[in-house]
């Protein structure tokens, strides 16, 4: 503008004249509004692009640039980034890192990193930046240093940006905090399931051989009707304690993801019939009547029939606990569309009329430990761990678990639906088990048995001589090489039934010694039944993982099945 | 805060600086005011100065509130009279001037 001044006055010696200025400024006053008007549009929005005059060419800068989305990302992502100068400045940082260090963005750019680094990280820093300026990147686990003087561990990572005018870094940190947070809540858990692994072992072992001596004896038939029907008792109630064990453990596995179901072609009413069975003693004890009416049509599934036995034993058990003496309870089952045309649902539902559930605790009665009300649980006993089993259980088939009560003292209804298999996918049945296991015949094969805790290995050694098999029994990892060796030449072992705890190392290093040096098989006996403990016996060589107490029955199933 | 006695021409306490300048994030020009205003600071108002530097498109409401055309700004709040510099900052005889720094005065 001063040279439009300075280039209207020229020509004129003196002053200008009066018409002169006046056009100089009409015209200036024109260019004045020109320009006021050319900011307003820019102030506005009204302009996208600015020609920029730079050394040899003018260049285009758009001013809604394409960029914005990337920027917006950066400016809105978990990590903090920050653009450094080698020295240390910074020239921008995102919101995210901002907060990290707790400091104003504005108060951030244009500081230097070093500010916002702990003492102790500030050497990592200068020589990621050093290795940055020469173009490597760097890593490495630095603390930050936030405005109130708190310490954040951080994972730092600089890059090189390359620009015209020297080099510049790109940092990206990430905020530990969580993590670390997060490993700690995760050990802190593996140890409550390390210790709810260890507890159920120690409350286990002593069941062991009072379970295995008191089943045996159970059905020895030289014993008097009334001693053996008191011994079913002393059974019932080691075995209830058992499952309560049991539940502890499912829990665990439960609430880490860790229950793992076998499903296989199984029938929903051999599944009912069994659980009915083996609580008609129950029932019987309380005087209830029991009404079934079990569907007659296709009753096919694939299901965990383990499991699902346990989901139906522990509903016929509530029903029993919760309804008073001489009450009534009706286990019925039906087959009935789906809402997914050509499949069906396999309805059970299980009613009794006892003391029923109130309409608001309803809503809680599958979480875990929840048993309604605390009268309830010192009143009836219990963890309150079952119905949350059994939901999860039911779920995990793709079925639902509901109950329905009319209100206190008008009993409940449980309804469990699930998904029934089509008819052609018919498979044959395997063979069930012995419910009484008879004594072996000649051939007598022979067992090396390995448990250390002396009752447990003689009550199970008697229990396997009464069942025809010869029994060899060791103590410890020694005493179990030695008996291999002397076998060795003389007579052979035929399987190893092995405890996994021994006092002179493990059973899982022994079965790997006796599987490769010797050629034997072998059964674990294991307190610990999570799935990792049971992968575990695999991977050493044992065939069957049996997780104590062991019932005389699951013991003789698995050596039928391994010595065949 | 330790202030440092800058040669001025009374010789007494001199005056704290409020300096805010707005940038667009790490773009060729914001990058290259942002060092030079450091160093300007370091060398001309050593320990009496306090400088903001602002993100126009993550604080666009101060830019808004400080009537911001372009990038860099920047911005004497204190002492008065409030003064800007649109540019780079390159020049630094000419930021002391525009900053009333300049001995002349």
């Amino acid at each position: 503008m001063t040279e439009s001044l300075s280039r209207g006055a020229t020509g004129d010696p003196g002053r200008p004249s009066h018409d002169d200025l006046l056009a100089e400024m009409e015209t200036l006053g024109a260019r004045l509004e020109e320009a006021e008007d050319t900011l307003r549009a820019l102030r506005q929005g009204e302009v996208d692009a600015l020609v920029v005059l730079e050394k040899h060419s003018e260049k285009v800068y758009t001013l809604k640039s394409a960029d914005r989305p990337y920027r917006l990302m950066i400016e809105e992502m978990g990590q903090g980034t920050v653009t450094l100068l080698p020295d240390g400045t910074v020239l921008y940082c995102n919101r995210c890192f901002a907060s990290m260090v707790e400091t104003p963005l504005e108060n951030v750019l244009g500081a230097s990193i070093y500010d916002f680094a702990a003492p102790a990280s500030r050497e990592l820093f200068a020589s990621l930046l050093r290795a940055g300026e020469e173009g490597e990147p760097g890593k490495g686990e630095a603390q930050l240093l936030s405005a109130t003087g708190g310490l954040i561990p951080a994972y730092v990572s600089v890059t090189a940006l390359p620009r015209e005018e020297g080099p510049a870094l790109f940092a990206v940190v990430t905020d530990l905090t969580w993590r670390k947070a997060a490993a700690a809540a995760e050990a802190a858990n593996q140890a409550k399931d390390q210790f709810l692994a260890t507890l159920s072992h120690e409350l286990r072992t002593p069941l062991t051989p009072v379970l295995a001596m008191v089943s045996g004896l159970e059905t020895d038939e030289r014993l008097p009707d009334d001693v053996r029907s008191r011994l079913a008792m002393m059974r019932r109630n080691l075995e209830l304690e058992a499952r309560l064990i049991d539940d502890m453990l499912d829990l665990t596995r439960i609430a880490r993801g860790k229950l793992e179901l076998k499903r296989q072609a199984a029938d929903l009413r051999q599944i009912l019939e069994h659980a009915l069975d083996t609580m008609g003693p129950d029932f019987l004890g309380k005087r209830l009547q029991v009404v079934t009416a079990l569907a007659t049509a296709d009753c096919r599934l694939a299901g965990d029939a383990p499991r699902l036995t346990q989901v139906f034993w522990n509903l016929f058990h509530n029903a029993a606990k919760f309804t008073p003496e001489g009450g009534a309870l009706t286990v019925s089952s039906r087959r009935e569309p789906a809402a997914a045309p050509g499949t069906d649902w396999l309805v059970v539902e299980i009613s009794d009329t006892g003391i029923g559930i109130e309409e608001d605790t309803m809503v809680h009665i599958f979480d875990a430990f929840d048993q309604g009300s605390p009268g309830t649980t010192s009143r009836f006993g219990g963890l309150g761990l079952g119905l949350a089993i059994c939901k999860t259980i039911v779920e995990m088939h793709g079925g639902s678990l509901d109950v329905f009560s009319a209100g206190r003292n008008r009993g409940s209804t449980f309804t469990v639906r699930l998904p029934a298999t089509e008819p052609p996918a018919a498979t044959p049945k395997e063979a069930v088990p012995n419910q009484h296991p008879e004594p072996r015949a000649a051939g007598s094969p022979h067992i090396l048995l390995i448990e250390d805790h002396v009752d447990t290995a003689e009550a199970m050694a008697e229990l396997l001589r009464g069942l025809g098999y010869e029994i060899t029994v060791a103590g410890s990892v020694s005493a179990a090489l030695a008996a291999a060796e002397s076998c060795q030449s003389g007579q052979r072992i035929d399987l190893v039934v092995s405890d996994l705890g021994l006092p002179d190392g493990n059973g899982l290093d022994l079965m790997r010694v006796l599987a490769t040096r010797h050629g034997l098989r072998g059964i674990a006996l294991s307190g610990y039944g999570m799935e990792m403990d049971i992968q575990h016996s695999r991977e050493a060589g044992f065939e069957r993982h049996l997780t104590k107490p062991v019932s005389l029955q699951a013991l003789q199933t698995a050596l039928q099945a391994v010595l065949g | 805060m330790v202030r440092q006695a800058n040669g001025g021409p009374t010789g007494k306490e001199p005056e704290h600086y409020e300096l805010r300048l707005y940038v667009t994030g790490a773009t060729p020009a914001s990058g290259r005011a942002i060092a030079n205003l450091k160093a300007f600071c370091e060398e001309h108002l050593r320990d009496h100065y306090d400088l903001e530097v602002v993100d126009i498109y993550q604080q666009p409401q101060m830019a808004e509130e400080d009537r911001i055309l372009a990038t860099p700004t920047l911005i004497k709040r204190l002492p008065l009279p409030l003064r800007r510099v649109v540019g780079d900052l390159s020049d630094s005889d000419n930021v002391l001037l525009r900053l009333d720094l300049s001995p002349g005065r």
